[in-house]
């Protein structure tokens, strides 16, 4: 196994992360109030929701229907406007694909049905494009370039770049590279740009491991062996003395893995919302991948893959997640699939 | 009169909550023995359950139970030159008056009865028994505070063992032979195992009252005792003080886990340190190498440099923590969905032994 493959594989679990802790700090400087120094609670964060677009964007550009859009992040503020941001810790490397990710913004720009609010609708919102700030500067030219023109934007489009410090007190830093956003005084805030220390977070960050995209499945085998299989497996009277090389078989199902990571381990902890436009994260098929990994690693077997039911052998593993990530390594290297460059960024 | 005779003569007499310690204390006074304390917390308000618990070739019978004590006799079996013995000692177990799942276990047999029946039996029990540790600094502020409050003109070490931490080679010393502890006041020994990198794990100490011996007392990182004089004053001045940390830290370890709470929010602690601990990157490095000592985890590192965080899993339990150094001079704990006292008292206490000690809290958190 390379030491380059797994590496890029835990730049892969950083880069998760990374984004994920992107969103908790945007949506934060919204839901912070700074007079009480607490987290305000009129103020509805979501993740992963599913909005309706309106008749006139019910049809993409390629005339497909769109069913619903879902950004990374929304907020609701008790003005009954809205922010959706969608956020980019990579972005390609070859500009060409760039308009595709700005029509995927442009499909926000609509008068979209399915907020958290009692009409399901907001009278306006801002559209932000929440960018590593190493990609952001040449982001921002070529909106310029293609403003107006193939790029149109109705609501208040603002670009939000975003950095993790190297620096020993490690923080956040974001500051708006282009345009405004509509609250006052978020904008004013990210106007010089804003350092908000990750220790401010630390619950929040402890909290939330996974949102609406696909995390890279060492980390998801991770997260479930260790916050689901794991627990099971404890109940079991043998487990305080389990020794290296005996198992438990633990019972587990797709289902049950996915209602409590998504109750445990999403963004829902934020909006604490069940709505049918809010699905589940994670969703079934990368749990249903993750068992498939494990079945191939003679670590489960399954009990009936149609219904999702699992017989994981649980095993004390030293270093769980070095466990898995030479696991999805050794399957890179065997598909030939290591890149020379990473894309991003 | 034989250690057999004088013993069977004190358990057959009757013994309360009240006249326990004067009881033992005149024993001392006219035998040539030693009497142990060992603070302990418990899980539960009571130690009836002891009875007939067998730990290995260890089985404890209530004897007697009264209010706030109960004694124990406890038969064992072990080997000794080639040979296996089978013997029999008493212990006694004391309640504390104010913490209900605080005990003191107590006991004057001799050191074989203590080192191998008693103190297996206990750590036996984990995680429904926990012993404590105390912090370098505590354990010489306690001696001071003992040698102020007696009004003792000198303290003098006679005995210690000590451990260092991260010693090159993952090998620590256990002994400093170059130290002659005699020569060295309690400060000086104090400060040399400090600049070490080290602490005591027992110190022993001769207790000096107007140029006469008044005592030998030793005290060891759990906060266990054992004194051949000054027993009150060694209950007053090191149990007492260690029954009310164990309290103390029962209730901050208590409902950490997540699943303690509806909201499924977390309850982080914080061992601050003194000085920029983390100021250099490097030091990064050496907290996983300590934190991969911990016995029966896992220990993955997500993220390692400039910022640090770990996922660790207790393999006694299944308890599961976030583990997270984001500046120069905090290491933030999260217990995730389960947290038990045992587990977090566990990793604390490894930290303290293998990495560096600081000071222990709960964590607030901070708003951008």
């Amino acid at each position: 196994m390379s030491e380059s493959g797994k590496q890029r594989l835990r730049d892969d679990i950083d880069d998760y992360q990374d984004s994920v802790f992107a969103i908790i700090g945007f949506a934060n400087f919204y839901r912070f109030d700074d007079s009480t120094r607490k987290m305000r609670d009129d103020v509805v964060v979501f993740q992963g929701r599913r909005l309706t677009p309106s008749p006139a964007k019910a049809v993409n550009s390629e005339g497909n229907p769109v069913e619903f859009i879902t950004p990374d992040v929304g907020i609701l503020l008790p003005s009954n406007s809205g922010v959706l941001a969608e956020v980019k810790k990579s972005f390609p490397a070859n500009e060409q694909h760039w308009l595709d990710d700005f029509k995927q913004l442009m499909a926000y720009d609509d008068d979209l049905n399915g907020w958290p609010s009692a009409s399901g609708n907001v009278p306006t919102h801002d559209v932000v494009l929440l960018l590593h700030q190493s990609r952001a500067r040449a982001v921002s030219r070529f909106y310029e370039k293609h403003r107006g023109n193939t790029i149109r934007f109705q609501r208040p489009f603002c670009i939000v770049e975003f950095n993790r410090s190297n620096e020993r007190n490690a923080y956040f830093f974001f500051r708006k590279e282009k345009g405004d956003l509509t609250e006052a005084r978020v904008n004013e805030r990210l106007d010089n740009g804003v350092q908000v220390p990750m220790f401010a977070f630390t619950g929040t960050y402890s909290e939330i491991k996974i949102y609406d995209s696909e995390p890279p499945l060492a980390y998801m085998l991770h997260l479930i062996w260790e916050q689901v299989i794991n627990n099971k497996a404890s109940e079991n009277l043998k487990y305080p003395a389990l020794r290296k090389k005996q198992r438990i078989d633990v019972e587990v199902s797709v289902e049950e893995v996915v209602n409590q990571l998504h109750e445990r381990f999403s963004f829902r902890c934020l909006h604490n919302q069940a709505s049918d436009r809010q699905p589940k994260i994670p969703k079934a098929e990368w749990v249903q991948r993750a068992f498939d990994r494990l079945v191939k690693a003679g670590e489960a077997e399954w009990l009936d893959r149609a219904s999702g039911k699992l017989k994981a052998r649980f095993t004390k593993h030293e270093d769980v997640l070095a466990h898995f990530v030479e696991l999805c390594a050794a399957d890179q290297e065997n598909k030939g699939q290591l890149p020379l460059f990473k894309d991003t960024p | 009169m034989s250690t057999f005779e004088f013993l069977d003569a004190f358990y057959r007499a009757k013994h309360d909550q009240a006249s326990l310690l004067n009881d033992l204390g005149a024993i001392l006074a006219s035998e040539s023995v030693a009497v142990r304390l060992i603070p302990f917390g418990c899980e539960t308000e009571s130690v009836e359950w002891f009875d007939h618990r067998g730990k290995g070739n260890r089985h404890a019978t209530l004897v007697h139970q009264q209010d706030r004590l109960s004694e124990f006799r406890l038969d064992y079996t072990f080997t000794q030159a080639g040979q296996e013995c089978t013997k029999s000692g008493r212990f006694f177990v004391l309640q504390h008056p104010d913490y209900p799942k605080v005990f003191v276990a107590l006991t004057v047999e001799p050191s074989i009865f203590f080192d191998k029946a008693l103190m297996p039996f206990l750590s036996g029990l984990y995680p429904k028994v926990l012993l404590t540790f105390i912090t370098h600094k505590r354990l010489k502020r306690l001696i001071e505070e003992f040698k102020a409050s007696g009004g003792y003109q000198d303290l003098v070490i006679t005995r210690a063992s000590q451990r260092l931490r991260y010693q090159e080679g993952s090998h620590f010393k256990h002994a400093m032979s170059v130290v002659s502890w005699p020569q060295l006041s309690l400060d000086e020994a104090f400060d040399f195992v400090h600049r070490n990198n080290g602490w005591f794990q027992s110190i022993e100490f001769e207790v000096k009252d107007s140029d006469r011996l008044a005592g030998t007392i030793s005290v060891t990182r759990q906060g266990i005792v054992k004194a051949n004089a000054l027993l009150q004053r060694a209950y007053n001045g090191f149990t007492l003080p260690v029954c009310k940390t164990i309290h103390e830290n029962i209730n901050l370890f208590s409902r950490r886990a997540r699943l303690a709470h509806p909201d499924l929010s977390t309850s982080p602690l914080v061992i601050e340190f003194d000085a920029d601990q983390f100021a250099e990157v490097e030091e990064n490095k050496r907290l996983v190498q300590a934190m991969r000592k911990l016995r029966t985890a896992s220990v993955s590192v997500l993220h390692g440099n400039p910022y640090l965080h770990l996922s660790l899993l207790d393999y006694f339990d299944g308890s599961a923590f976030d583990l997270w150094v984001l500046d120069d001079r905090r290491i933030i704990i999260v217990p995730q969905l389960k947290g038990s006292v045992a587990s977090i008292k566990r990793l604390v206490n490894h930290i303290f032994d293998d990495y560096a000690e600081g000071h222990l809290s709960s964590y607030q958190g901070a708003a951008q």
